[in-house]
């Protein structure tokens, strides 16, 4: 199965694709968390590089995405050659029919023979290792971005939570400034329609103390205004960040999925099919070691007609099995055309472009 | 603890007491009324432990994976995918371990998490679970997908002065979930191995030594086309005698005289197996939840009657062929393609108790040998 051995690279490369993502996603992560938490205040100059390295982390992630849509997409490929090795054991090789011009029972017997020493086993145990290599990756990947989500989500709300009070407080300060205009005024008229000095001095006094308040004030709006713009600001970087992890577990869930009923499905349809075809071959043998090995006796007639029965009987226990086995066959595949359409719907483009390219050669 | 949780501690339950039930008949040949059987019971019993291990591993398993698939109809045991799961694992255990601390590492880890954080430590007792079931399977005596065949006894046969081994070995067949032990007694008559183990008179030379069981068939230029022969030619869908009729064919120098072959199951739960109305009955009289389980096990035969000799002529020639014994007059053993097949089944006391004061025993275990397990003890023949 050389096909399905290329496949560790391709693991390998996007172990390191994922590797690479999961520590950009906790960079962008804690310096967002740091935003959250501290009073400290950021510089445009930093919000513009956290800005550009989310916008960094977003395009990777879809990268990444496509990368591993793309490696199921593959392992589906490869493992449909398995297919492809049944339907020649249904047929004839050339060297088989060639030899069959001379005798059709050598025929008959060649390809027996080669049905009769084929083994999956092998490959299904491959098949399995590399889904559980790449779910494996997946769900790794997966934890991390629930952790991450969870801490994202509660340092967004702080966030918030944080221009909410600013907010307050630049309120709280534009109503001290309203305040403060008319007092001032009023102040300035008394001032005016005061003569004695005594009590211009005082005024004068108190209006200075109120000049600097509002002056102070005002210069406080304008911080909070700032602050409150940079909040709003990081609340939509923040909201970007989040949802694109939740869109990111949406598509691990899909991909989990998709692989985990793809790899059960292969299983079960693979083994049958070796035992079915397994089986066929082996009744023209079992008839030949019959007749090779029991002589025509007595009781021949009375197993003739026993025969009948047996068979009859043996008819009824293969359709009763083969219901059974169809429930678990229709289960299987009721599930899997669930996580196929999700998969289809979130990885339309790699579909397209994986059945442009041909990606693994048969 | 939710139910699915609870359904399979109890199907867990079953198999092991099960399992334990069928080792103490194996085991314990005094209390076997087949004592032609001493040497399947030496060949099945180690196989009996490595299922107990592998359900050991998938309980283990549970702890710290979602899910565990089991094939309801027909065989009651897990699907075949769980068991290349578990050979999966056990070739990937080394590397795994390694990324797990330690045992005491991780005692120390929840003792301190649960005076820190007050709460229940549950990943870390994930990942516990993780390292015990890693360990275990690390081991390698589970019931593999395929287990290489072992040779456990040699002699000669006087009569065709050639050795006689008997070999086994053991399968999980992936269409229908059964584990098998095959056994099967071969001549050898290829020239090195007579000429090395058979003396003058016909007999076992005394001076050859070789501690068995021997890893592989005894002829070590057959033993790995011998390996590659028995993994392919393993299916539960092949009739035993195709199985010996194939041996014989791809060997010309070994004679299968004899093929056994155990089929350990299918294994009914109640309430957890989709069984048939016949079975349902049988568990549907137990009272308690724990005695409701069934398990059945049928040993198949087939043995050679006669040897065609070999014949050498100037433009073809042919090898030594067996004609194996089918036998015609049971419709049953002939649909089987077999020469003799045993039925057994295994009940605890309670339902067999149910079934035998209803007077249904008789008719529901028709063709079978009954063997029922009272506190350990296992009673045939009742």
């Amino acid at each position: 199965m050389a096909t399905l051995q290329n496949f560790d690279t391709e693991i390998a490369k996007t172990r390191e694709v994922v590797d690479e993502m999961r520590s950009k996603i906790e960079q962008s992560g804690t310096v967002l968390d740091k935003f959250a938490r501290t009073d400290e205040k950021i510089g445009q100059a930093d919000f513009d590089i956290e800005n550009a390295r989310i916008q960094d982390v977003l395009t990777q992630q879809k990268v990444m995405e496509t990368n591993i849509a793309d490696l199921i997409i593959g392992l589906e490929d490869a493992t449909n050659v398995f297919g492809s090795e049944f339907e020649s054991m249904k047929s004839y090789t050339g060297w088989e029919n060639f030899i069959g011009i001379f005798s059709k029972q050598r025929k008959q017997r060649m390809r027996t023979e080669r049905v009769r020493n084929m083994s999956l086993s092998g490959n299904l145990q491959e098949l399995l290792s590399k889904s559980d290599t790449i779910t494996g990756i997946l769900k790794d990947q997966k934890q991390v971005l629930e952790e991450r989500y969870q801490t994202s989500e509660t340092s967004l709300a702080k966030v918030i939570e944080r221009r909410k009070t600013t907010m307050e407080t630049l309120e709280t300060t534009q109503k001290r400034i309203e305040e403060l205009n008319p007092m001032l005024l009023d102040i300035e008229n008394k001032i005016a329609a005061s003569t004695n000095q005594k009590d211009r001095a005082g005024l004068e006094g108190e209006r200075s103390k109120l000049a600097t308040e509002y002056n102070e004030a005002q210069a406080k709006e304008q911080e909070l205004l700032a602050e409150s713009q940079t909040l709003e600001r990081y609340t939509s970087m923040f909201q970007t960040f989040v949802d694109s992890l939740n869109n990111q577990i949406a598509a691990q869930s899909t991909l989990i999925n998709k692989l985990t009923i793809d790899t059960e499905q292969r299983i079960v349809l693979y083994k049958a099919l070796e035992d079915s075809l397994k089986t066929a071959a082996q009744q023209d043998v079992a008839h030949r070691i019959n007749t090779l090995g029991s002589k025509v006796d007595n009781t021949a007639e009375e197993t003739m007609a026993g025969i009948g029965a047996a068979a009859q009987r043996h008819i009824g226990d293969l359709l009763e099995l083969h219901e059974k086995n169809m429930v678990t066959t229709a289960d299987i595949q009721r599930r899997k055309k669930l996580a196929d359409d999700a998969f289809a719907r979130r990885f339309e483009d790699v579909m397209k472009k994986h059945d442009a390219a041909n990606y693994i050669r048969t | 603890m939710n139910p699915a949780n609870r359904a399979a501690d109890r199907y867990f339950d079953a198999i092991a007491s099960a399992l334990e039930g069928l080792g103490v008949y194996f085991g314990d040949r005094t209390a076997s009324p087949f004592q032609s059987h001493g040497l399947v019971a030496e060949v099945v019993a180690p196989y009996i432990g490595r299922l107990e291990r592998s359900f050991d591993c998938w309980q283990n398993r549970l702890g710290f994976m979602e899910k565990f698939r089991i094939q309801r109809a027909e065989s009651g045991y897990p699907v075949f995918q769980s068991v290349l799961e578990l050979e999966n694992d056990r070739r990937q255990a080394e590397k795994r371990l390694a990324g797990i601390s330690g045992p005491d590492e991780l005692r120390a880890e929840m003792v301190d998490f649960i005076l820190r954080h007050r709460a229940f430590p549950a990943e870390l007792q994930q990942s516990m679970a993780e390292r015990l079931y890693l360990e275990e399977v690390k081991e390698g005596n589970v019931f593999s997908p395929f287990i290489l065949p072992e040779t456990v006894r040699v002699s000669v046969n006087p009569r065709t002065k050639r050795p006689y081994y008997l070999v086994h070995w053991g399968a999980f067949d992936g269409s229908s979930s059964l584990p098998m032990v095959y056994m099967a007694a071969v001549e050898d008559s290829s020239p090195a191995m007579v000429k090395a183990l058979v003396s003058g008179d016909g007999k076992l030379k005394k001076d050859v030594e070789f501690g068995l069981p021997v890893g592989g068939l005894l002829n070590p230029e057959l033993a790995h086309q011998f390996d590659d022969f028995a993994e392919k030619n393993s299916a539960y869908s092949l009739s035993p005698a195709t199985i010996a009729g194939n041996l014989d064919k791809d060997f010309d120098h070994l004679h299968p005289k004899q093929l056994r072959r155990v089929v350990l199951g299918p294994f009914y739960t109640a309430g957890i197996t989709e069984n048939n109305s016949t079975v349902s009955e049988v568990l549907g009289k137990v009272r308690r939840q724990e005695n409701a389980w069934l398990l059945t096990w049928t040993v198949q035969e087939v043995y050679s009657k006669t040897e065609r000799p070999a014949r050498k002529g100037l433009w073809s020639s042919q090898p030594a062929r067996e004609e194996f014994f089918i036998d015609t007059d049971d419709l049953d053993a002939a649909r089987m393609g077999v020469s003799a097949f045993e039925q057994h089944a295994l009940v605890p006391h309670e339902a067999y108790q149910a079934l035998y004061a209803a007077g249904e025993a008789q008719k529901i275990f028709d063709g079978y040998d009954v063997h029922v397990i009272s506190g350990g003890r296992v009673i045939t023949d009742v």
